[in-house]
């Protein structure tokens, strides 16, 4: 039996096992891919996927079905603890590498996604590809790595201002992509 | 100008908002002015929509051996089912919160518009009619809708009861109707001002229920049909 992800989610809220470990089960290599893509160690990306499970768990009973896709929440929610992961550490042992990141966003999986959008995720990976790559780059560190405008006007060496347009512009782009796609 | 200055302010700050890392004071700003205009809300919510996507780029990959195990021994930890069910109040209060969701989409029929209505009545029944959860509508005495039932399968099972408005005051029997012909009493329901809400574990499958009473002055006020 294939439950929604709201319907695994009631359950963990629940406090039912089996669902809990369906879910985990389901979102395990979403989440520690992610895990892995922005803190580029093993043991800390399962550090990082075993907390996001915890706090999905914790925080399952207060999850807005309005909200969307639980898929998209269970992301969010691994990315920022990624991030203060990263921030944690200072990122002293491996600088960012937004250029490897790029590279590996912009690159069709290998693996069969178990995504329900992926023509959708074709249409914005085309978007992303057709953008100058300073542009994504800088989306990249702003999205994935999840830093201000500000920092990624450092990182890159740019005036603020400038920053913001590209990101701004760019992400305009790909919402233009994304609602052709859509229909 | 069609767009005032504070539209076009609130919407440099999109980007950042939507990814999570405005500064806290430009956070408030932007939220402030979202929500009052709509029409930033739609753009917030585009914004928004395309930095979601943009996660699901990333590739998955496999966990190392031992992941789910060690996840699983974290999320439920020693207490075997028996004793976790020693804790109604607490799972209860989980379920209410759980159920929560549903019942912010049935109070939130109300005040959207149509189109908004519409896909979120789709959405919310997707949820509800799933493998283990069922919504069902209640209904006063004249046959019009007040709120809405949403009974879980589970361990326990649960039913829940979101209501349109707050039911007339004082106390009311409420009865479960099963279709093998059993009336099981749940616990009682005051109605209090601003009370919109009632809950209770059951003891039936879902399945097995015909129909939800609550009963004032032996009369029964409002039902629920399962069929």
């Amino acid at each position: 039996m294939n439950l929604s992800d709201d319907s695994l989610l009631a359950g963990m809220a629940m406090g039912d096992a089996a669902a809990a470990a369906a879910f985990v089960r389901r979102y395990q290599p979403r989440v520690y891919g992610l895990a892995l893509t922005i803190v580029r160690s093993n043991t800390v990306a399962e550090e990082v996927a075993q907390e996001a499970f915890l706090r999905i768990w914790r925080s399952a009973t207060a999850y807005d079905a309005r909200r969307g896709q639980v898929g998209t929440w269970v992301l969010t929610i691994t990315r920022n603890l990624a991030i203060d992961a990263l921030r944690l550490r200072g990122n002293h042992e491996q600088p960012l590498d937004p250029q490897a990141l790029t590279e590996t966003l912009l690159s069709r999986e290998e693996r069969e996604s178990r995504s329900t959008h992926i023509e959708d995720k074709e249409h914005l990976r085309s978007a992303l590809h057709a953008l100058p790559p300073e542009q994504v780059r800088l989306i990249v560190l702003f999205v994935v790595y999840g830093l201000t405008a500000q920092e990624t006007a450092d990182l890159e060496g740019i005036p603020l201002g400038t920053a913001k347009t590209r990101i701004r512009r760019g992400i305009a782009k790909l919402r233009e992509a994304l609602e052709v796609s859509g229909g | 100008m069609a767009e005032g200055l504070e539209c076009a302010e609130a919407r440099e700050l999109f980007p950042e908002l939507a990814a999570g890392v405005a500064a806290g004071d430009e956070r408030a700003r932007a939220l402030g002015h979202l929500s009052g205009c709509p029409a930033c809300r739609r753009e917030f919510a585009a914004t928004a929509e395309v930095i979601d996507e943009l996660l699901w780029l990333v590739p998955e990959h496999d966990p190392p051996a031992g992941f789910e195990s060690s996840v699983l021994a974290r999320l439920t930890p020693a207490a075997p089912p028996r004793r976790r069910r020693r804790r109604p109040r607490l799972q209860w209060a989980a379920s209410i919160a759980a159920v929560a969701a549903l019942a912010a989409g049935a109070v939130w029929w109300q005040t959207a518009d149509d189109r908004e209505l519409a896909s979120n009545y789709r959405h919310t029944l997707s949820v509800a009619h799933g493998h283990d959860l069922h919504a069902a509508p209640l209904l006063l005495a004249g046959g019009a809708e007040t709120g809405t039932v949403f009974a879980y399968d589970g361990s326990p099972s649960w039913i829940y009861v979101t209501f349109r408005s707050a039911p007339p005051q004082g106390t009311y029997d409420v009865r479960l109707l099963t279709k093998d012909g059993r009336r099981l009493a749940l616990r009682s329901f005051t109605a209090r001002p601003g009370g919109t809400a009632w809950g209770s574990t059951i003891q039936v499958p879902i399945r097995q229920i015909q129909q939800l009473e609550f009963i004032r002055s032996n009369v029964p006020t409002m039902t629920a049909s399962f069929g």
